[in-house]
C-alpha cells in the first residue's frame, strides 16, 4: 500500500491487539488501518501487596511485561514507586483492570481507565479529523504515523465528510412515524416504514453506495436506530450501520444520575465503528451550537466524535487533562484520592465564597458602558498558575512556579479562544469563517466555563478544592480592583457581577471614552478585559416581591448598535412557553426602538399596545397550541411527590398512557382549566382547545411584561387594567395619564 | 441533652441522630474551641461556622484566637474521608468528625467498597481515641437504601459509647409504587 | 462544589428570622420601619461577603447605619437648597 495521507476519521480497540484507524484519504478513499499500539497503567501502595499482584498477574493468561518504576504523581511530593503493567491487548485492557481493581481494592491505580484516543493523541498528537500521514503495508499494518497538524490550527483543513441524515417524519413520542427520511446533500429519499423489508433492502443499498462517513439522525439513539436493529433481526436482513465489516453497533443503556443536587438524564447511545452516528436530539450541546462545533469539541478535547457528541464539557475538560497528564509523564489518578488539608475555621469563611456579586442601583440608567474580563476564570488559572499541584498564588498576573497541569492544559484553548474573538470583531459578515467561527467559538466557550468548576469537583482526578477557592479569590480581588480603577477615574459603578461592570460617567457615551478605563484596569489586574458595548440604556429590575430589592444579574437593554441583551427574565428561561417568550422579546424589541430618552415614552406605549393585542389574540383562541407548550422538568421520581408539581402531573399522565418518563427529563405540557389543570403535549390526542387555561396564561403574560415594564413606572396591576379588553377600547388615553401619584424612575433621571 | 455533660476521655465516643447532631457537633466545637486545639473532620460538608462564632462569643470575646483553634477539613468523598485519617497523626488534639458516613451513602460507590473503606476508617478512629477524645456523630441512610444501615451498626459496634439522641425514624410503609416519600 | 458556608444571603435571612418575636411585638408602623432597616442592611451584602465576618450581623448592623446616614446627608442637603430658595 503506497504512503497515505488523509484525516482521521475513527480510532478503536480490535478484538485482537492493537488498534484499528479509519482515514479519508485525499485521494476520495476510506481505508481502515491497523495499528500496534502499546497500553500500559501502573499499580501503586504497599510493597507486600504489590509483590501479590505481581505474582497474580504472573499466573494470568495474557501476555503481560512486568517491571517497577518511579512516576510522578503530581498531589504527592516526590517520586512514586509503582509496578508497571504493558500490554499489547488494548481492547482487553479495561476487563484486566477490572478484574485487577476487584482483587486488590487497596492499591491506587493509574493511567488505568483511559480511553483509546486519549493515549494516542498523547503518543502521536493525533485528534478526530487530524490531518495524518501514514505509512502502511499490504495487510494495512501501519509502519509510521506522523500528525500534520494541531486542534488549535485557526482554519483546519476542510475535511469532505459524507453526511447522510436519517429522521422519522415525525416525533416518534408523539405518534407512530409513518416514514424514514434520509437525505444526502440535495436528495432526499422516503421510505415507508410498514414495508419493512423493502425498506431494510433500499436502505442497505443507499448506505452501501454512499458509503457515509457521518450518519445524522433525529432520534437515532432512542427510537431509529433501536428500530432498525430490530428489523434486522426481525427479518435477517444485515444492514451495515457501522462501516468495519467485523463489528456491529456498540448499545449503551440509559440511566438517570445524580449530579450536585440534581437529576440528569442520560439516553441510550447507538456508537458505530468506521462512521459516526450523531442524533442531533441526543446530542449535548445541539441547540448551542450545531455538527461543526462538535467536530471541534472532539478535536480539541481527543475524544472520539461519537462521543464528543454526546458527553457534557466536564468530560472534555477532563479528557484534555489526561492528554496534557500522559504527555508530561504525570501519572492519571484512577481515583481522586487527594483530600482537603486543613484549614482554620475562619480561613473557611474567608475562602468558601464565590464570586463578587453586588445589587444595582435599580432603575433606568443612559449611556452605560459594561466592561468584562474574557474568560475570568480560565485567565486566572492560566495567568496565576493555579493547579492542584502549584501553591496558593501571591498574586495576580504571574507565578514564580513552572506552569502546572492546568495552565498547561488550558493555556492554549484559552489563546484560540482569544484569537477568535479577535479575528470576529475584524471580519466582514460576508466571510464563510464567521460562521465556522461562530460555532467553534461556542464549543471553546462551553469548555472554558466548565474547567473551573471542574477544578472544584470531588470526583475530578485533578480537582483541588484549595486551586477552587484560589481562583474565587483571585476573581474577587480583580473585580474589587476594577472598581477602584472605575471610581478614581470618575466613573460611577452601578452594578458588578463576578466577572463584569456596569459604568457610567456624565458626557461618556462612546466606546473610545471608555478606552482608558480599560487599560487601567488591564494593568492592575494583568488580565484580558474589554468592554461589551455602551448601553443607549439599561433598567435593573428590582425583586418582584419587593421594589425595595435590588435582585443582581436581572436586566435588560439596548447597546448603540441598536442590539438587545436580557438576563434573568422570561425569554431567558428554559421552561417558559415560547407564546410568553416571543411576546417579551417583542415588547423589548419595541421598546428597543427608541433612538434617545425623549423617545422611550412613546416605545412603553406601543408596548403595551403590543401586549394587549397579544393578550387578545390569546382570549381569542388565535394562538398555535405548539406556542403554549412549557417545558417542565421531572427532579424526581413520581412517588417522590408529596404534592405533584404540574410536570409530575403531565408525567402521571404520560405514564397512563404507556410512556415513561425518567427524572432528569423534561415533560412537555399545556396548562389547562380545572383538574388537573395539564394536559402532557406528548398523549396521543391534542387537548381541547377550548380548555386552555387563559386567564393563569395572561397572567404569567403579565408578569413578564411587567418585568419590562416596571423601570417605566408600570406595574403587573397597571398593565392588568390597561390591557383588560373594554377600559382599553373606550378610553383611548395615553399612558402616563394612568401613572400614579409616585414618579417613576423615567422622570427622576437626570440627563 | 448538654454538651458540657458528655464524658470526655480518650475514647471512641458516636453520637447517633436523624440529622447527624449536627448542632450539638458545632456547640462541642465551639466549647472546645474556648480552651484549646481541635480538630474536626466534616464529612457531610455541614460545618457552617456562624452559629459556631456566635456560640463562642456568647462565652468570651476572643472570638478570632478561638476560631483559629478550630483545623477543619472537608471530605467530600469516602475516599477522601478514608485518607484523611489514615494520614491522621494522632497527638492531645480531639477530634469531631461530623456526619461521617454521609460520603459512604453515596449511591455511586458500592455498599462493599464503602464497607472496607468504613473499616480502614474505624481503625484509625481508635487508634487516634488513644491518645484524645474521638466524637463522631451519624445519621442513619435514608430510607430507600436500608441495605446501607450496615454501615451506622458497625460504626456504632466500634465505639466505646454510643448514644442514640432521638428515636430513629421507623421503617417506611411498603406501598404498591414504592415507599412513601 | 464544596460550599459549607451558607451564603450571605442566606445569613442575612437567618439574621433576619432571629429578630421575627421582637418584630411582631412592635406596633405596625414601626414594624414597616424595622424593615426599611433591613432592606437597607440588604443592599450592602456583597460587602458583607467580602468583610468575611464571623458575626455577619455586626456588618448588617453597619450598613443599616451607613444608609441611615445616607440618609441625614440627602436631608441636610435638600434643607440647605430649600433654605437657599427661600432666601433668594
Amino acid at each position: 500500500m503506497p504512503d497515505l495521507t488523509g484525516w482521521l476519521l475513527d480510532l478503536y480497540e480490535e478484538e485482537s491487539g492493537g488498534l484499528a484507524l479509519w482515514l479519508v484519504g485525499d485521494d476520495g478513499g476510506r481505508r481502515r488501518l491497523r495499528q500496534d499500539f502499546l497500553i500500559i497503567f501502573y499499580a501503586a501502595g504497599p510493597n507486600a501487596q504489590l509483590k501479590a499482584l505481581w505474582a497474580w498477574l504472573k499466573r494470568r493468561p495474557e501476555d503481560l511485561r512486568l517491571s517497577r518504576d518511579q512516576r510522578r504523581d503530581i498531589l504527592q511530593d516526590g517520586l512514586t514507586t509503582v509496578l508497571k503493567i504493558e500490554t499489547e491487548n488494548a481492547f482487553r485492557q479495561p476487563q484486566l483492570f477490572q478484574e485487577i481493581a476487584r482483587e486488590f481494592p487497596e492499591l491506587d491505580y493509574y493511567d488505568a481507565d483511559v480511553g483509546i484516543t486519549l493515549r494516542h493523541a498523547a503518543k502521536y498528537g493525533s485528534f478526530p479529523l487530524a490531518r495524518c500521514y501514514a505509512r502502511a503495508d499490504e495487510n494495512g499494518l501501519v509502519s509510521e504515523l506522523r500528525v500534520l497538524d494541531s486542534p488549535w490550527e485557526l482554519d483546519p483543513s476542510r475535511v469532505p465528510l459524507r453526511v447522510l441524515s436519517l429522521r422519522p417524519d415525525c416525533d416518534p413520542a408523539h405518534a407512530e412515524p409513518q416514514e424514514l427520511i434520509a437525505a444526502h446533500e440535495d436528495r432526499e429519499y422516503h421510505f415507508s416504514l410498514e414495508s419493512e423489508r423493502p425498506l431494510l433492502i433500499n436502505l442497505r443499498a443507499l448506505l452501501s453506495r454512499l458509503d457515509p462517513d457521518l450518519l445524522l439522525t433525529a432520534y437515532g439513539d432512542t427510537w431509529l436506530l433501536p428500530r432498525l436493529l430490530e428489523l434486522v433481526a426481525k427479518h435477517n436482513l444485515p444492514l451495515p450501520l457501522s462501516r468495519d465489516p467485523q463489528r456491529g453497533v456498540m448499545h449503551k443503556k440509559e440511566g438517570s444520575y445524580f449530579s450536585y443536587g440534581q437529576i440528569i438524564y442520560r439516553g441510550q447511545q447507538i456508537l458505530l465503528y468506521g462512521r459516526c452516528h450523531i442524533d442531533g436530539r441526543n446530542a449535548m450541546m445541539w441547540q448551542d451550537y450545531d455538527l461543526d462545533g462538535a467536530l471541534e469539541n472532539a478535536r480539541i478535547t481527543g475524544l472520539p466524535i461519537q462521543t464528543a457528541a454526546r458527553v457534557s464539557p466536564g468530560t472534555g475538560i477532563s479528557s484534555m487533562q489526561i492528554i496534557t497528564a500522559l504527555r508530561n509523564d504525570i501519572l492519571v489518578p484512577w481515583r481522586k484520592q487527594a483530600a482537603e488539608r486543613p484549614k482554620t475555621a475562619a480561613d473557611l469563611i474567608r475562602y468558601d465564597q464565590g464570586g463578587l456579586v453586588y445589587q444595582p442601583i435599580t432603575g433606568l440608567h443612559f449611556d452605560v458602558g459594561m466592561i468584562d474580563f474574557i474568560s475570568m476564570y480560565p485567565s486566572i488559572m492560566v495567568r496565576s498558575n493555579i493547579s492542584p499541584e502549584t501553591p496558593f498564588p501571591e498574586r495576580l498576573g504571574s507565578s514564580d512556579y513552572p506552569p502546572g497541569l492546568i495552565p498547561l492544559t488550558l493555556g492554549p484553548l484559552l489563546e484560540k479562544r482569544v484569537a477568535l474573538k479577535q479575528r470576529a470583531l475584524s471580519l466582514p459578515a460576508w466571510d464563510p469563517r464567521k460562521r465556522l467561527d461562530k460555532a467553534r467559538s461556542a464549543a471553546h466557550k462551553w469548555l472554558l466555563v466548565t474547567c473551573f468548576g471542574y477544578l472544584g469537583y470531588k470526583n475530578a482526578r485533578f480537582g483541588r478544592i484549595e486551586a477552587h477557592e484560589a481562583v474565587t479569590t483571585w476573581g474577587r480581588e480583580a473585580l474589587l480592583r476594577a472598581k477602584e480603577a472605575a471610581e478614581e477615574m470618575g466613573f460611577e459603578v452601578l452594578h458588578m457581577y463576578v466577572d463584569g461592570l456596569w459604568v457610567k460617567q456624565k458626557g461618556f457615551s462612546q466606546p473610545e471614552d471608555f478606552q482608558p478605563l480599560l487599560e487601567e484596569v488591564a494593568a492592575r489586574t494583568s488580565l484580558p478585559v474589554a468592554l461589551d458595548g455602551v448601553y443607549r440604556w439599561v433598567a435593573f429590575l428590582p425583586s418582584r416581591l419587593d421594589a425595595r430589592l435590588p435582585v443582581p444579574n436581572r436586566y435588560f437593554g439596548v447597546f448603540q448598535d441598536g442590539s438587545v441583551k436580557a438576563r434573568g427574565i422570561d425569554l431567558r428561561r428554559r421552561d417558559s412557553a415560547p407564546f410568553i417568550a416571543d411576546v417579551q422579546r417583542e415588547m423589548l424589541r419595541c421598546l428597543a426602538r427608541a433612538g434617545t430618552p425623549e423617545a422611550l415614552r412613546g416605545q412603553v406605549d406601543e408596548a403595551v399596545g403590543l401586549l394587549r393585542m397579544r393578550l387578545r389574540a390569546l382570549k381569542e383562541g388565535r394562538v398555535p397550541l405548539q406556542d403554549l407548550i412549557a417545558g417542565k422538568k421531572l427532579s424526581k421520581e413520581l412517588t417522590g411527590y408529596r404534592v405533584p408539581s404540574p410536570g409530575a402531573r403531565a408525567a402521571m399522565q404520560l405514564l397512563e398512557a404507556g410512556k415513561t418518563v425518567r427524572p432528569g427529563q423534561r415533560v412537555r405540557l399545556i396548562f389547562t382549566r380545572g383538574q388537573p389543570g395539564v394536559h402532557a403535549w406528548d398523549l396521543p390526542e391534542l387537548p381541547d382547545p377550548a380548555a386552555i387555561d387563559t386567564d393563569y396564561y395572561t397572567e404569567l403574560m403579565l408578569r413578564a411584561a411587567s418585568s419590562l415594564l416596571q423601570p417605566f413606572g408600570l406595574s403587573e396591576e397597571d398593565l392588568r387594567i390597561l390591557t383588560c379588553d373594554d377600559l382599553g377600547e373606550q378610553m383611548n388615553l395615553p399612558l402616563h395619564a394612568w401613572r400614579r401619584e409616585q414618579p417613576s424612575p423615567i422622570y427622576l433621571e437626570k440627563k | 441533652m448538654d454538651a458540657l455533660t458528655l464524658p470526655l476521655n480518650n475514647q471512641l465516643l458516636v453520637l447517633i441522630a436523624p440529622h447527624a447532631a449536627v448542632q450539638m457537633m458545632l456547640e462541642l466545637s465551639a466549647r472546645l474551641a474556648l480552651t484549646g486545639d481541635l480538630r474536626v473532620l466534616d464529612g457531610g460538608n455541614r460545618f457552617n461556622v456562624y452559629p459556631v462564632a456566635r456560640s463562642v462569643r456568647r462565652y468570651t470575646a476572643e472570638l478570632t484566637s478561638a476560631l483559629a483553634r478550630i483545623q477543619l477539613a472537608r471530605a467530600f468523598t469516602c475516599y477522601q474521608a478514608a485518607g484523611m485519617l489514615a494520614e491522621m497523626p494522632a497527638d492531645a488534639r480531639p477530634l469531631l468528625a461530623i456526619d461521617l458516613l454521609a460520603t459512604f451513602y453515596d449511591e455511586s460507590v458500592r455498599v462493599d467498597e464503602s464497607r472496607r473503606l468504613l473499616a480502614g476508617c474505624i481503625t484509625h478512629l481508635q487508634r487516634l481515641s488513644q491518645a484524645a477524645p474521638v466524637v463522631v456523630s451519624a445519621r442513619p441512610p435514608a430510607a430507600p437504601f436500608p441495605e446501607r444501615r450496615v454501615l451506622l451498626e458497625t460504626l456504632q459496634e466500634a465505639a466505646a459509647g454510643a448514644w442514640q439522641l432521638e428515636p430513629l425514624p421507623a421503617p417506611q410503609a411498603q406501598t404498591l409504587w414504592g415507599t412513601e416519600a | 462544589m464544596g460550599r459549607t458556608l451558607p451564603s450571605i444571603t442566606q445569613a442575612y435571612m437567618q439574621e433576619q428570622a432571629a429578630f421575627t418575636r421582637f418584630r411582631r411585638a412592635l406596633r405596625r408602623a414601626d414594624q414597616l420601619a424595622l424593615d426599611d432597616l433591613f432592606a437597607a442592611a440588604r443592599q450592602h451584602l456583597s460587602a458583607a461577603a467580602y468583610a468575611a465576618h464571623a458575626l455577619p450581623m455586626e456588618t448588617f448592623l453597619l450598613s443599616m447605619l451607613l444608609e441611615e446616614h445616607k440618609e441625614v446627608l440627602r436631608l441636610r442637603r435638600e434643607l440647605d437648597e430649600l433654605r437657599g430658595a427661600l432666601n433668594a
